[in-house]
């Protein structure tokens, strides 16, 4: 497929993320599809899918809009997600009362930055961008208030995807995964969102 | 009159400076330090002793610290930078598990040099490059090339070398093929030769090796350029 990648999650109610069409793969636990979004499906652990459809530049961006959210429970993004499947990747998720940046390597998760120590709110778009060590989490299109832009020399290269923390509330939908630079075009695709679901181009 | 009323235009004029002179004021008693700390793994997530994160809650004296960290790849040890205030930096100090980089990094080690490389070494980060006469921003520079190193090597090794009993000491020879591949790999893919390994050169050459190589570049933690 070209990039962008999209996905609006349009499903019925159970079914998990690598059963929605062929164009996710778990690399740690399971996520699954409710009310036409995407929430994690582990309760109490993180969980990640990358989308396997596209092979993206190292550099790549990758965002969700949240569609419910609740307290203690996460939906975000990641980038570099390991092409093999495994715990390896950058992440930034938020619930109603927090919002984490943070890396996993080979299972081990690790906070980049101190938590912001608030959350985000309905509609919010989360979007992590990663440029060759330089890790920035953005909230709304501009940088989340509560980080900096992070150096970190682990993750070299991988795929684009969502994450998530429980398996309760908090859902994301309207995920785009692009090169960076494909910046424009994920607003594009935000603004021509029908209300099937689809995503005109 | 005229000396009344130039007063009071000065006198206006100083109280309209005054709400911003308080706000420097406050600004001020924040600071950004230094520190290098352990981490510590709670099921399989980690965060940094006293700092905490989604690991554990902080030290209640660092409640609401920001910070930003730079880790020894899968070793649990990492820098930290954190905005705190006077009573937080006197906190810090007081406590025997972490080192306190001094707070002027252009500041020369001096006669400090056995206290630094004596942490350092409790932390198995290599201080064998580290003099008495290089400031605490160049051993920080040293430092970073190693933790970006080890970063790199630990993501494609995915374990913690020391808990496969590789010390810093282990020779070349001594590391399983798969350490070796995973070493030149690292190497290769940062950027740096590898052409003075010998058979013989422990992982601490080599890192001091990939240090000479990079240089004490300039790095970047939050905002700051170190």
């Amino acid at each position: 497929m070209a990039l962008p990648a999209s996905d609006s999650f349009t499903d019925a109610n159970g079914t998990v993320l690598t059963s929605h069409g062929t164009n996710w793969s778990n690399n740690r636990g399971s996520l699954v599809i409710q009310s036409n979004a995407v929430k994690g499906n582990v309760l109490n652990d993180d969980t990640a899918a990358r989308w396997t459809a596209d092979t993206p530049s190292n550099d790549q961006v990758a965002q969700i809009t949240i569609s419910a959210i609740a307290s203690s429970s996460y939906i975000g993004v990641a980038v570099r997600l390991d092409s093999g499947g495994a715990s390896t990747y950058y992440g930034y998720y938020a619930s109603s009362n927090n919002r984490y940046f943070f890396k996993f390597v080979s299972t081990t998760y690790t906070d980049l930055q101190s938590p912001a120590g608030a959350g985000a709110s309905l509609n919010d778009v989360l979007s992590l961008e990663v440029s060759g060590t330089t890790i920035t989490p953005k909230r709304n299109g501009v940088l989340d208030s509560a980080f900096t832009p992070q150096t970190d020399s682990a993750i070299a290269s991988g795929l684009f995807g969502v994450c998530a923390w429980t398996n309760t509330t908090t859902s994301g939908d309207n995920f785009v995964g692009n090169n960076l630079g494909g910046a424009a075009s994920i607003a594009f695709l935000r603004r021509f969102r029908s209300f099937n679901g689809l995503i005109v181009r | 009159m005229k000396r009344i009323v130039m007063s009071l235009v000065v006198l206006l004029a100083l109280l309209s400076f005054a709400p911003s002179l308080v706000q420097v004021k406050a600004q001020d008693a924040m600071a950004t330090r230094f520190y290098i700390v352990p981490y510590v793994t709670v099921g399989y997530q980690r965060a940094p002793l006293h700092f905490g994160g989604r690991a554990f809650d902080p030290d209640p004296e660092l409640t609401g610290v920001r910070w930003t960290q730079n880790d020894y790849g899968l070793i649990n040890v990492g820098l930290i930078m954190a905005t705190v205030d006077a009573s937080q930096v006197t906190y810090l100090n007081t406590l025997p598990d972490i080192l306190v980089v001094p707070a002027n990094l252009d500041n020369v080690i001096g006669a400090n040099i056995t206290a630094v490389k004596a942490g350092l070494d409790s932390f198995e980060i290599p201080s064998v490059s580290i003099t008495a006469s290089d400031t605490y921003r160049g051993a920080l520079r040293e430092i970073n090339g190693t933790f970006a190193f080890m970063q790199r090597l630990t993501r494609i090794t995915g374990v913690n070398p020391f808990d496969l009993n590789i010390r810093l000491q282990t020779t070349y020879s001594q590391l399983p093929q798969l350490r070796k591949n995973a070493l030149q790999q690292t190497a290769s893919e940062l950027g740096y030769s590898t052409a003075g390994i010998t058979g013989a050169s422990t992982l601490q050459d080599i890192l001091v090796s990939i240090g000479n190589q990079n240089n004490r570049k300039p790095f970047v933690m939050g905002n700051v350029t170190i």
